[in-house]
C-alpha cells in the first residue's frame, strides 16, 4: 500500500515509532557525539526529549495534524536536554509552524514542512559548526535548493 | 595567567581567555549573540561576531583558577536552562582543553531574547 498522505493520526504514529528507533539505535548516535563537548551522550539525550514529546503525545486526544505537530514539538520544548535535545525541539517547533493550517501532508506539503524546521533550526544558531546536529537532519531531497 | 616551567613561563592573558571562551560560546546551540558585559542596565549592545569577547569577563581566583562571566543572547521559544547548561558545559571543555587552566566557575547572564 502506498501512502500519498500524511494526516495527523499517521504522523502521531511516525513520532512513537520514531521516538523507539532511537531508543534503539542510542548508543550508535551516541558514537556519533563530538560536538561541542565529547561526552558521548547525543542519542541519549535526543532519546529522552522525543520520549518526553511522545509522552505528550499520548495525552493527546486530537488527531489534527497541527495539533499533533503542536503538542509534539512543546512535549520537546519542556523536555528538552542537552544540545542536541535544544537542536530536536527547534526542528519540531518548526515543523509544527509549517503545519500550521494544513490537515494532511503530501509530497510538497513535506517537503514545505521540513524545510521549514531545518530553517528554524538554522535560525537559532550563531556559528553552525559542520557535523553539527541540523547538518544531520531534515533531508528534503534536495527541495530546499529549488524556488518552491 | 602565568604557567611557570623550569625555562620561564607562560602568559596567557584574560582575553586570550575570554576570545576562546566567546568562540565556544557562539558554537552552542540556541545562543544568537554576546551582549556587551557592561550593558546591563538600559541599553543592550549586541556585539558582532569579532567581538564577542567583549561579552565575556574572565577573573583569575586566588588559587590560580578561572572565573569566567557570559553575557549572551539567546533565541525564542527554546528552553533557556538547557541552553545555559549547554553554554556552561561547552566553554568549560575548550577553555581547559585549550589553556589547560581550571576554571571554578561560569556564569551565563542571559540578558535578552531574540524576538
Amino acid at each position: 500500500m502506498k501512502i500519498k498522505k500524511i494526516d495527523g493520526a499517521l504522523l502521531k504514529k511516525m513520532f512513537e515509532y520514531g521516538a523507539k528507533n532511537l531508543e534503539i539505535f542510542k548508543k550508535t548516535v551516541d558514537e556519533l557525539n563530538v560536538f561541542p563537548v565529547p561526552d558521548g551522550d547525543t542519542g541519549t539525550n535526543m532519546s529522552l526529549t522525543f520520549s518526553h514529546s511522545v509522552g505528550e503525545l499520548e495525552k493527546l486526544d486530537n488527531d489534527q495534524l497541527y495539533a499533533v505537530a503542536k503538542t509534539a514539538s512543546s512535549g520537546a520544548l519542556i523536555g528538552a536536554r542537552g544540545n542536541s535535545g535544544v537542536i530536536l525541539s527547534q526542528l519540531l517547533r518548526g515543523l509544527a509552524e509549517g503545519c500550521k493550517g494544513r490537515e494532511t501532508l503530501d509530497v510538497e506539503g513535506l517537503a514545505r514542512v521540513v524545510r521549514a524546521a531545518a530553517d528554524a533550526a538554522y535560525k537559532a544558531v550563531m556559528k553552525p559548526t559542520e557535523g553539527d546536529h541540523p547538518h544531520r537532519g531534515p533531508d528534503d531531497g534536495g527541495i530546499r535548493r529549488r524556488p518552491l | 595567567m602565568k604557567i611557570e616551567n623550569d625555562l620561564g613561563y607562560i602568559d596567557i592573558s584574560r582575553k586570550a581567555v575570554a576570545d576562546i571562551a566567546g568562540d565556544a560560546a557562539m558554537g552552542c546551540y540556541g545562543l544568537v549573540g554576546m551582549a556587551h558585559q557592561r550593558g546591563r542596565d538600559g541599553f543592550i549592545e549586541i556585539l558582532k561576531k569579532e567581538h564577542s569577547n567583549k561579552g565575556v569577563g574572565v577573573k583569575i581566583d586566588d588559587d590560580g583558577k578561572l572565573i569566567i562571566d557570559l553575557y549572551v543572547i539567546v533565541e525564542q521559544a527554546i528552553k533557556i536552562s538547557v541552553v545555559a547548561e549547554n553554554i556552561i558545559s561547552a566553554v568549560k571543555y575548550c577553555v581547559e582543553k585549550q589553556t589547560s587552566l581550571k576554571v571554578k566557575r561560569i556564569t551565563v547572564n542571559v540578558v535578552s531574547v531574540r524576538i
